[in-house]
């Protein structure tokens, strides 16, 4: 042990903590002499296969001062046509291509031009077919027949298409759905659409005047034939000729001609058959049963026309039933009082074709029924315009079964 | 080598390996020998040992060319002087012998003036190292511990195996593709493990990992009090050391991810200044705490004595201590103390980094070169 005294050298271990900054990179090294001159030995052996893979790929590919012959022995030749591909024996004639300042062109085994493409105005010339391609601009015209301008426009001689064609406008000529004896065609010297069944028209569909269109049969269209429909701005009309029409129109509807009803006729509103009685004085009523029925009618035309179910005698529609004689202002004495008249109806009030026109008719006068037995007077439009026999009936009835007791009485039965 | 007894002060000898037997030169032949070890500072690489002998050559038999059987280098007529004459320096002193230095024959120069004299050159162990030549492989191998790595490059070098080597150095290197000098690949095994190699005293190649610096002794107290068991100094040469900072260290491997570390509070003191280490050492985590390392070891400079002159015969106390000083070795311990002319008490404890002699027949003079104890460690 030296004599001096010892130093004592206590470690301070080195940790990473704040106080360091420590990054961890991949470095990019440079290679050295050996290593570059490994490389440059493996570039060397790498190009070597390189050439000979080249070699084995290019063939017979061997390019000679104005040649090159690849292994197919497609020839090109460059020369003072410019560069020629051929496989023959000349670069001048048989099947080659040709391209040099002036284009690309192809000939074919027999030295015929097949395509050309023009280098100084672009025109192209090809006799085959070109396929699958895109067009832009420019006009294209096949044998005069299909043309398409410059601006899209198509004008062709004869079409055939086998699909859609939507969104279009026609004009002119004419559309036949089928060149068969059954067709609709649409003709334009008519304006007209034909329906053609068995080689014949059976109708047609035409403009007439005024806008109005007409539907009629027949086997040349017109504007006249019937039968027909036809429809305007204001009517709508069915004709079978010019005795028997309906027309439809917006201010009213009319019908020509008689009208038979096969079955029944409901209606969902009032019928106003004033207006038929003013101009025909009749009504014709064609019913559906073969035989009358003994039941008491239940249908009454009001004093102002209007056909109404009677009112119904049955129990179940009635209450606070009581003796006629008991109800002083109905007690049926006041109808000995009643007047029984004799007379005539006006000349403008019952048609003449009645029996009994111009005829004394017995019969009560509405008023005075009124004025003896108010209950049986009938009132239209505040004025009294007949008598109910359903109410004048049941009080004679009772003056009638008071009567019988009466005489039964004298009588001592 | 008149001044020195072997008793009050050591005895010098010089001695050439002839036919495998040390044989002495006559001792007062030598006219001066100067011996140079180690590095001069820390941060320098341990350069081949030096030393020039100057012998007196008024003989003759120090001729090249003289054959005659008193010539020191003729064995059975024939001379064996050529490159690589191993040669020793030994100190003596109470019959116990210590070794100084031992080297290889690297130049002779005879100067037939009027002083007729031969001065030879010797390099020790580092210089023969170097010599030596670590072939290339044809791919990277050998991922070995820094030791055994050193050990195949003396292998290639030809160094003796055996007692010739010390080697201890755990830290598993990358592998290499070698293709270089022995000594440049020693020297990434030094950086791997922050330790040292150096050919010994006794000619032994000597590697010591990072750990080596806290179990080496201290050898001397350099004082100007002249208290016992002290060495008065002649001069000592200090230095505040700002001019070795470094506070960044970048871990290079190869094409390895290199780690760089930066220390930041001395790099806002005195700005980034960065040192690249080749230290091929297999792992990322290593890289990373060797850079932590040498990014901080010298990050805060102090004051130390870089370099510590004095007369070896100054040696007090009936020349007890010169055992301590001919044992002292490269990476050992001094102390200096110093006492100012304002009283002010100073002491610096020192790592030996390098050392020479300058021997004449009567003084011998020293100087050690020194630096600041490093603390720091790591986990390698």
């Amino acid at each position: 042990m030296p004599l001096c005294p010892q130093i004592t050298n206590t470690p301070i271990t080195v940790v990473q903590n704040s106080d360091f900054t420590v990054s961890n990179v991949v470095p990019v090294v440079v290679a050295n002499t050996q290593q570059v001159n490994a490389a440059l030995v493996n570039a060397a052996a790498a190009l070597a296969e390189a050439n000979d893979a080249y070699a084995a790929a290019i063939g017979s590919l061997q390019p000679s001062a104005n040649t090159i012959v690849n292994a197919s022995n497609q020839i090109t030749a460059i020369n003072g046509t410019g560069i020629t591909v051929y496989s023959g024996a000349s670069a001048t004639s048989g099947a080659r291509v040709v391209l040099n300042s002036v284009g690309l062109a192809g000939f074919n085994a027999a030295g015929t031009a097949t395509f050309s493409v023009s280098a100084s105005d672009g025109a192209a010339v090809f006799s085959g077919s070109v396929t699958g391609s895109t067009i832009t601009g420019g006009t294209l015209n096949i044998a005069g027949n299909a043309i398409i301008d410059a601006t899209g426009k198509l004008t062709a001689t004869g079409a055939e298409i086998t699909g859609t064609i939507t969104s279009s406008t026609i004009t002119g000529g004419t559309v036949q759905t089928s060149s068969g004896g059954t067709a609709v065609v649409m003709d334009a010297t008519t304006n007209s659409i034909g329906f053609k069944n068995g080689g014949t028209y059976s109708g047609f569909l035409t403009p007439i005047g005024s806008g109005a269109v007409i539907m009629h049969f027949g086997t040349t269209p017109s504007v006249s034939a019937y039968p027909r429909t036809s429809v305007s701005s204001t009517t709508a009309s069915l004709a079978a000729n010019t005795s028997n029409s309906i027309s439809i129109t917006t201010t009213g509807n009319n019908m020509v001609g008689d009208m038979n009803f096969l079955n029944y006729v409901k209606f969902t509103q009032s019928v106003d058959v004033m207006k038929a009685f003013n101009a025909f004085d009749e009504i014709y009523a064609i019913f559906g049963a073969a035989t009358t029925v003994t039941n008491t009618p239940n249908t009454w035309m009001s004093t102002s026309g209007q056909i109404r179910r009677s009112t119904s005698s049955s129990i179940r529609y009635k209450e606070n039933v009581t003796n006629l004689v008991d109800i002083d202002e109905l007690h049926p004495k006041k109808l000995l009082d009643l007047p029984v008249r004799a007379f005539t109806y006006k000349q403008e009030y019952l048609s003449a074709s009645d029996d009994r026109y111009q005829q004394l008719f017995p019969g009560f006068i509405a008023e005075e029924v009124d004025a003896v037995y108010p209950m049986a007077a009938d009132y239209e439009k505040g004025n009294v315009e007949s008598w109910n026999d359903r109410i004048l009936i049941p009080g004679m009835l009772a003056l009638i079964q008071d009567l019988y007791k009466e005489i039964k009485a004298l009588k001592g039965e | 080598m008149a001044a020195f007894d072997g008793i009050n002060t050591p005895s010098v000898a010089v001695e050439f390996l002839k036919s495998g037997t040390w044989t002495s030169v006559t001792t007062t032949d030598l006219i001066q020998i100067d011996i140079q070890r180690g590095r001069d500072r820390t941060t320098s690489r341990d350069q081949a040992g030096y030393a020039a002998i100057v012998f007196n050559n008024t003989s003759g038999i120090y001729d090249p060319d003289n054959t005659s059987a008193s010539s020191p280098w003729v064995v059975s007529g024939a001379s064996i002087l050529r490159d690589g004459l191993q040669m020793r320096i030994t100190a003596t002193i109470n019959s116990v012998t210590y070794p100084i230095f031992y080297g290889f024959l690297e130049d002779n120069f005879t100067n037939q003036g009027f002083l007729p004299n031969v001065t030879m050159t010797f390099y020790d162990g580092i210089g023969y190292i170097a010599d030596g030549f670590a072939p290339a492989l044809a791919a990277a191998a050998n991922s070995e511990t820094a030791a055994v790595r050193v050990g195949r490059m003396l292998d290639f070098a030809g160094w003796p195996s055996g007692a010739a080597r010390s080697l201890t150095g755990s830290v598993v290197m990358l592998p290499t593709v070698q293709n270089r000098g022995c000594m440049e690949a020693i020297t990434e095994c030094v950086d791997s493990i922050a330790g040292r190699f150096y050919i010994s005293r006794s000619n032994v190649a000597t590697l010591v990992p990072l750990a080596d610096k806290f179990s080496r002794p201290t050898q001397l107290l350099f004082s100007d009090s002249g208290a016992a068991n002290t060495v008065r100094y002649s001069d000592i040469i200090t230095n505040p050391g700002t001019k070795y900072v470094v506070n960044q260290a970048i871990i290079m491997r190869g094409e390895n991810p290199q780690v760089t570390s930066t220390y930041n509070p001395s790099v806002s003191a005195y700005g980034v200044v960065k040192n690249e280490i080749f230290a091929p050492v297999s792992t990322t985590t290593n890289a990373t705490n060797l850079a932590l390392y040498e990014s901080r070891k010298l990050a805060s400079p102090d004051t130390y004595v870089e370099k510590i002159i004095f007369n070896v015969l100054a040696l007090g106390d009936l020349g007890l201590l010169y055992p301590d000083f001919l044992s002292t070795e490269l990476s050992d311990q001094v102390s200096v103390q110093r006492t100012t002319y304002d009283g002010r008490p100073l002491q610096w404890n020192l790592v030996v980094e390098g050392m020479n002699h300058t021997i004449t027949q009567n003084n011998w003079v020293s100087t050690f070169f020194t630096s600041d104890i490093n603390p720091y460690s790591i986990t390698i």
